[in-house]
């Protein structure tokens, strides 16, 4: 009997005609383990829009179909697909009997992935730039090894980056009007309930939205479409926590038409897998559902997900080899625990209305009102006229005393000068760089920044220091994010005839988000002044119309301004199902309107930084289209090509929006364009797929900040040196690479998987580069310095390896346990090259009157500087595994354990990092490369070493 | 529905019970409990040698002072300022390091290991620290780098209120080598007219990235008061107010600079007051012959060699520069190989004063030993005749003549104080009197100008 469960059919083979009018075909889906009948499981007659949920016994009925070979798709969340091959004939009901629909393994697996989207690089208030949370949904073999095996070293599928994907929940999109990245934080730890997702790729056609060139995500929290139980699950790991404990109650459907679910979670860790990296997240959602008649039904859903983690640094390859890879420069010591300085804390509730209006047979339309607010909060250290607290701070480290050099002529000699030299001499400080601060001191030293915050008055009895607050000099603040959402919109679904479904959506949504620095610890002191110590006179100040304004904690200080936006957006997709082909053609419309409010009278911009700015409006179309050609019932060719319009995200548009009302002038949007191209086979045994990608972002946008030696003419004997911000703009990027998956069910107990990527991510434009130097307002110059253009074409798009390759197995036994290794190899990743560097001022000599080049430059020691770094290879090997068992009874409970050991070779590698742009030009680049320790280097980010996940269930 | 009921409060205790083992993210306040140290003085500063040539020290000595100075709002850089609880005695230790004030707070004594250190004298301060060589080669007391000063310098748990270190000392005393790297409390001064309302910082004003302004009492005694672009009231107003300022004094070259650790150094919360009128002044403006020879000869002065034997001796002379006019004497070359010139001022009256004070500025060039004293007598009958000048009764006035041994002059006057509070009569005469000549091989030239009676009341 088992066997027979367990062949690939799973279909007790008792087929008999049932002796009732029409064609079509019925069956009765029940649980392998329990044997009990499923509710509301989807059946869908493959290739066409017939769509059928089971009813409370787990029956489903066709009964207007046509005579044909046809494809059943039986589908259902936390169960495996189960795709049955019938023959339909003329006025007969064809009986299946028993469909047997088995747990769905990955559904674990979903659960473990979430682990890797929590650890963002961005050092900013920005959505997740990590892909592999957009894919968890997915059953393509490829998909499913670009999310579980490669995730962790932030693949990105097609190297796109996220802001190119929509994720929605119930069809309301999640992707944050600043940067339009979906932050996933926002339901994390919420696993069980929001397991209901639909996965599209590419610009594959979604019901709930045009969507993007990387696929689209929808997210559903219909009460009613949860499996009714209940789930409890403790979980144990060293990545990003340790500890995570998640109950899960879905109440099925009763008959007064009620229907609710509830989870809960909690995550922790007090160091998980980098040092100094604390966790606490709690999450809570529910959602009730009200079924008022067959047409009319509503459901609310509340999702808070709180999430404060501890953030890791970026290291040089020096600070790495010193302190290990591990290491991270945010923590020190505090009352015998480590405290970080860089916590990042989400903190976002959704509040979800959805109307299903189901208007007849054909036509469906789902209307929302969603509401969302809360606070994104990452916590710094501010400091002011006191040292750099920053362990790592490049003076505090042995390279900076091996890389000095006397630059003044007076001393140099004139080979230095001549091409090839250096421009300086050498003067490394050995005795210095014994001693380097670093080499003691690795950590934050907050008792120093408490006693420096603090004067000392005298000794108490017991010998402690009486010590009494002064004016802070170092504080620790959040950059905080505090936005207030509202979406109101309504997606209609209509089969306008046996062929052509129309999907048709409108949405507005308007944010006002309020920024600020917000003081969180005095550390010690009684109060913080609110200047600018790095301007003169009035430029010292961040609100001119508060002057030296003493704050303390829970004040807001430095900037503090407002950012609004109105998004409307509205789409129509045309699906047409023929017996050969399928096709399809959409076309969506957005207006995007951003205006910044600036609450503080900046004293550097006086000006431009006080009240409200122009509002700067963006509208952007889009097309798309695709086919899809059925050679067989078992091979499909397809097909899809896009061509849209893209606003850039309102924090580039604004891009020194902490200070000014100013935003880029002219500014284009971006166009997207891809085409794809697939064979696919789908066979009971073997499946797989080939697919061939192309696209190009035109005229993007990318803003960012950074601390520049030597980019500017010498005016003022500094050197040149400034923080500024970096815009670039008119970049093109063209993506082009091909993806394989491949499935090979061996025997009915071992499956063998395969995935192959092969990608070219490159810039193709030669964006041109602005910076923006606040200082220069105070000399009464324009702030903005245009460098001109940005010899950027060709390099490598960063942060994601271009190519990637797994082999799995995975042997199931019958009686409910499973193993699964994996292969993965990745290769490709590169470096993210500054773009200042690569302008004509690199090369420009800041102490010449006519801007000419360094006279010391030769071609060959150029190329060498500028050649793009391109990280090793490495293989990292997966192991997964688990098990369950089922107690029987009146209520049976199913136990289970689900565990993956991750990079079990503890292989370490680079999945991202940056060149640092502070060597601003050739000579300075030249010198700290030259002293072969250079101080200056790139800053690099980790991947995991190995790392375990277990999981233990019950559901009952 | 009941039994969903129960089993989503299941669920929901579930997550409470694990919500209990919470991550603590409360950090306590750090106290700082003091370690005493076991090491104890065996020398005082006072027999610590200090030289113009930096040396190195050998014995294994230790010594204690307390810390004076302070970076904390950004007015010191990388030196912090030592005295002896009793004043008597202060000294500087560069060290490469920021934030000092973190680890030597103002009042707490230090112990210094001396052994291996330096010593020298530079600027008139005295310093300890340790060596720097110049690329001339030239050697001199440097910064000590971090790991000398944990080596060297040793924190005791000894805290004195600073009001036991700081000394009070009156305006026209403070600019005293002596002095140099004490806490001083001024009282009675403000900001001269020119540095109000400025900056105490203003970049147009900029000497080597700081600012000089000016303070002054009320009998116009100058003091340059140093603020660094680095300080934390750098870009604050002058107040216009009186009162006290306390500070570190330091000196530059010739120049005596004033320097407040805080802006809360800086106590002008008293009306602005007006100088102290001058009851006598005289600045040599009048003075129309000028030049080698032409001997002053002003109305009821007197300017007589006591004991020549020429017919027209060397006396004070006239001279000018740079527009201004001044009184100067040398019996360099001369033939009075011993003379004794004075130059005497008109009578005065000074019964109607109280706290008044003599004022007259100085320079002096080719050094070779003090010559000039300044003397008074109530009793002189002002005829210019030797005969009268010795039968008057002559006192010396304790005036600290500098010995400024540079062999070059001075940018500005050096502005003498003399406390005159204890003459009084209606017919004082002030005597300038300069004793030299190749027999007492001192020939040190001596330039005098604006000689005033300020006077107190």
């Amino acid at each position: 009997m088992k066997k027979l469960v367990f062949s690939t059919l799973l279909v007790l083979q008792t087929v008999f005609v049932l002796a009732q009018s029409g064609t079509g075909v019925t069956g009765k889906v029940i649980d392998s383990k329990t044997n009990k009948p499923l509710q509301d499981v989807l059946t869908s007659i493959e290739n066409t829009n017939f769509t059928k949920l089971t009813n409370e016994a787990g029956v489903f009925i066709f009964n207007d179909l046509k005579p044909d070979d046809v494809l059943i798709k039986i589908k259902s969340t936390g169960y495996k697909d189960q795709l049955l091959s019938v023959k339909l004939e003329e006025g007969k009901i064809l009986d299946l009997g028993i469909v047997i629909l088995e747990e769905d393994i990955t559904i674990e697996q979903q659960i473990n992935l979430i682990t890797i989207l929590e650890n963002d690089l961005g050092d900013d208030n920005s959505g997740s730039e990590n892909t592999a949370g957009l894919l968890q949904a997915s059953r393509d073999v490829f998909q499913q090894a670009a999310a579980f095996n490669w995730g962790q070293a932030r693949f990105r599928i097609r190297g796109l980056d996220n802001e190119y994907s929509n994720t929605m929940i119930n069809g309301v999109s999640m992707n944050k009007l600043l940067d339009n990245r979906p932050q996933w934080g926002n339901w994390g730890g919420l696993n069980d309930a929001t397991r209901n997702q639909e996965f599209t790729m590419g610009s594959a056609p979604s019901d709930y939205t045009f969507g993007g060139i990387l696929g689209t995500q929808e997210i559903n929290t219909r009460a009613s479409a949860y499996r009714k139980g209940t789930r409890i699950s403790y979980a144990g790991t060293n990545t990003n926590y340790n500890w995570r404990a998640m109950a899960t109650h879905a109440s099925g459907m009763n008959k007064e038409g009620w229907a609710f679910m509830i989870s809960a979670s909690r995550r922790w860790a007090e160091e998980a897998y980098f040092e100094g990296t604390d966790y606490a997240a709690n999450s809570f959602f529910a959602a009730v559902e009200k079924k008022f008649n067959d047409k009319h039904s509503l459901n609310f859903t509340a999702i808070y997900a709180q999430n404060k983690r501890g953030r890791n640094s970026s290291n040089t390859d020096e600070i790495n080899s010193i302190a290990g890879t591990n290491y991270n420069s945010f923590w020190g010591w505090q009352d015998g625990k480590k405290r970080n300085s860089r916590e990042r804390e989400v903190e976002e509730p959704i509040f979800m209305l959805t109307h299903y209006w189901k208007m007849n047979d054909k036509t469906m339309l789902t209307t929302n009102v969603m509401h969302q607010f809360g606070k994104i909060g990452n916590s710094r250290l501010d400091f002011q006229n006191a040292p750099n607290p920053d362990p790592t701070y490049y003076r505090n480290l042995p390279s900076y005393f091996t890389s000095l050099y006397q630059n003044d002529p007076a001393f140099v000699p004139i080979s230095a000068y001549q091409p090839g030299g250096l421009g300086g001499l050498p003067t490394p400080d050995l005795l210095g760089a014994l001693s380097a601060p670093f080499l003691t001191d690795r950590q934050i030293n907050w008792d120093a920044m408490y006693r420096i915050n603090t004067d000392l008055v005298g000794i108490d009895a017991n010998g402690n220091e009486i010590r009494t607050p002064g004016r802070s000099k170092y504080v620790l603040y959040e950059d905080r994010t505090d936005d207030q959402l509202y979406t109101a919109n309504s997606i209609l679904s209509t089969k306008l005839s046996d062929n052509i479904v129309l999907n048709a959506g409108a949405s507005y949504s308007y944010l006002k988000s309020s920024n600020f620095q917000y003081l969180t610890d005095l550390l010690g002191g009684d109060y913080y002044l609110d200047i600018d110590p790095f301007q003169t006179g009035s430029a010292q100040q961040t609100d001119i119309n508060n002057p030296n304004r003493e704050v303390g904690v829970g004040d807001k200080f430095g900037y503090n301004y407002n950012l609004f936006a109105n998004h409307i957006d509205a789409f129509t997709q045309f699906k047409f199902v023929y017996k050969k082909i399928d096709f399809y053609i959409a076309q969506s419309f957005s207006r995007k309107e951003y205006q910044r409010e600036g609450l503080y009278q900046n004293g550097i911009y006086p000006t431009s930084s006080f009240g409200k700015s122009d509002k700067v409006e963006f509208d952007n179309f889009g097309f798309k289209g695709g086919l899809t050609y059925k050679i067989s019932g078992q091979h499909f060719l397809t097909f899809n090509g896009v061509y849209m319009s893209k606003a850039p995200s309102m924090r580039n548009v604004f891009f020194n929006a902490r200070l000014s009302n100013e935003p880029i002038r002219n500014l284009n949007s971006e166009t997207v364009s891809n085409v794809d191209g697939s064979y696919v086979i789908k066979t009971p045994k073997f499946k797989g797929r080939l697919t061939g990608f192309m696209s190009r972002i035109k005229d993007a946008t990318e803003t960012s900040f950074f601390f520049a030696e030597g980019a500017f003419e010498d005016l003022d004997g500094d050197g040149g040196d400034a923080f500024v911000a970096e815009i670039v703009t008119g970049l093109d990027k063209f993506n082009v690479g091909v993806e394989l998956g491949l499935e090979y069910q061996i025997t009915s107990t071992l499956k063998a998987t395969a995935a192959a990527t092969y990608g070219e991510y490159i810039y193709d434009s030669n964006p041109n580069v602005i910076l923006n130097d606040d200082t220069r307002a105070a000399n009464g110059l324009s702030t903005l310095v245009n460098l001109g253009e940005s010899k950027l074409k060709n390099y490598r798009q960063p942060g994601m390896p271009q190519q990637a390759y797994a082999l799995g197995l995975e042997y199931r036994d019958p009686k409910f346990w499973w193993v699964g290794a994996n292969v993965n190899y990745l290769s490709d990743t590169y470096l993210d090259v500054s773009s200042v560097l690569r302008t004509q001022s690199f090369v420009r000599n800041p102490l010449s009157v006519t801007g000419s080049p360094f006279p010391e430059i030769t071609q060959s020691r150029l190329d060498q500087l500028l050649k793009q770094e391109k990280f090793d290879p490495y293989t990292l090997v997966n192991l997964t595994g688990g098990k369950s068992w089922r107690i029987s009874g009146k209520n049976p409970v199913t136990l289970g354990l689900f565990t993956t050991l991750n990079n079990i070779f503890d292989v370490r590698y680079k999945t991202g990092g940056f060149e640092q742009a502070r060597n601003a030009n050739y000579r300075e680049l030249n010198q700290d490369q030259a002293s072969g320790t250079p101080s200056f280097a790139p800053r690099y980010f980790y991947g995991f070493g190995r790392t375990y996940f277990f999981n233990f269930y019950i559901n009952f | 529905m009941k039994t969903n009921f129960y089993k989503s409060v299941l669920a929901v205790a579930f997550i409470a019970t694990m919500s209990v083992s919470c991550v603590d993210d409360d950090y306590a306040t750090p106290t700082f409990d003091c370690v005493e140290t076991t090491l104890v003085k065996n020398k005082e500063v006072s027999q610590i040698p200090f030289t113009a040539i930096v040396t190195q020290y050998t014995q294994d000595d230790i010594i204690e002072a307390y810390v004076v100075s302070s970076d904390k709002e950004g007015n010191f850089f990388k030196s912090v300022s030592f005295q002896t609880l009793d004043g008597s005695m202060a000294f500087s230790v560069p060290m490469d390091v920021e934030a000092t004030f973190a680890t030597f707070d103002v009042g707490r004594k230090v112990f210094i290991k001396m052994k291996g250190l330096y010593t020298d004298i530079s600027n008139d301060g005295k310093r300890i620290g340790g060596l720097f060589v110049n690329s001339d080669g030239e050697a001199s007391v440097g910064r000590l780098s971090r790991a000398q000063v944990r080596a060297s310098l040793i924190n005791s748990c000894t805290i004195k209120n600073e009001s036991e270190l700081a000394q009070t000392i009156a305006l026209t005393d403070v600019a005293k080598n002596e002095n140099i790297n004490k806490l001083i409390e001024i009282n009675g001064v403000q900001f001269v007219d020119a540095s109000v309302s400025d900056n105490y910082y203003n970049e147009n004003n900029d000497l080597g990235g700081a600012t000089n302004h000016f303070i002054t009492d009320r009998f116009g005694t100058i003091l340059i008061f140093r603020t660094s672009s680095f300080a934390g009231f750098a870009n604050k107003v002058v107040p216009s107010g009186s009162g006290k300022i306390k500070g570190i004094l330091t000196k530059f070259g010739d120049d005596f600079q004033f320097v407040a650790r805080y802006e809360s150094d800086i106590q002008l919360t008293q009306q602005r007051f007006t100088p102290y009128p001058a009851i006598f002044s005289e600045n040599f403006e009048s003075v129309t012959s000028l030049g080698n020879g032409a001997f002053l000869n002003l109305l009821n002065w007197t300017n007589r060699s006591m004991n020549s034997t020429l017919s027209n001796p060397e006396r004070w002379e006239g001279r000018t520069f740079d527009g201004n006019k001044y009184a100067q004497m040398s019996l360099f070359g001369t033939p009075d190989v011993n003379g004794d010139v004075r130059l005497i001022t008109p009578a005065i009256n000074m019964n109607n004063t109280t706290n008044d004070l003599l004022k007259f500025g100085i320079k002096n060039n080719f050094f070779n030993g003090v010559a000039l004293t300044v003397w008074y007598s109530t009793d002189y009958n002002g005829s210019g005749l030797v005969a009268d000048i010795n039968a008057a009764t002559w006192t010396e006035l304790t005036t600290n003549i500098p010995s400024i041994q540079d062999n070059s002059f001075a940018d500005e006057f050096y502005q003498m104080f003399v406390p005159t509070s204890s003459i009084s009569g209606t017919n004082v005469h002030f005597s300038f009197r300069y004793q030299g000549g190749t027999a007492t091989g001192i020939t040190t030239l001596y330039q005098v100008d604006n000689i005033q009676i300020i006077g107190g009341n």
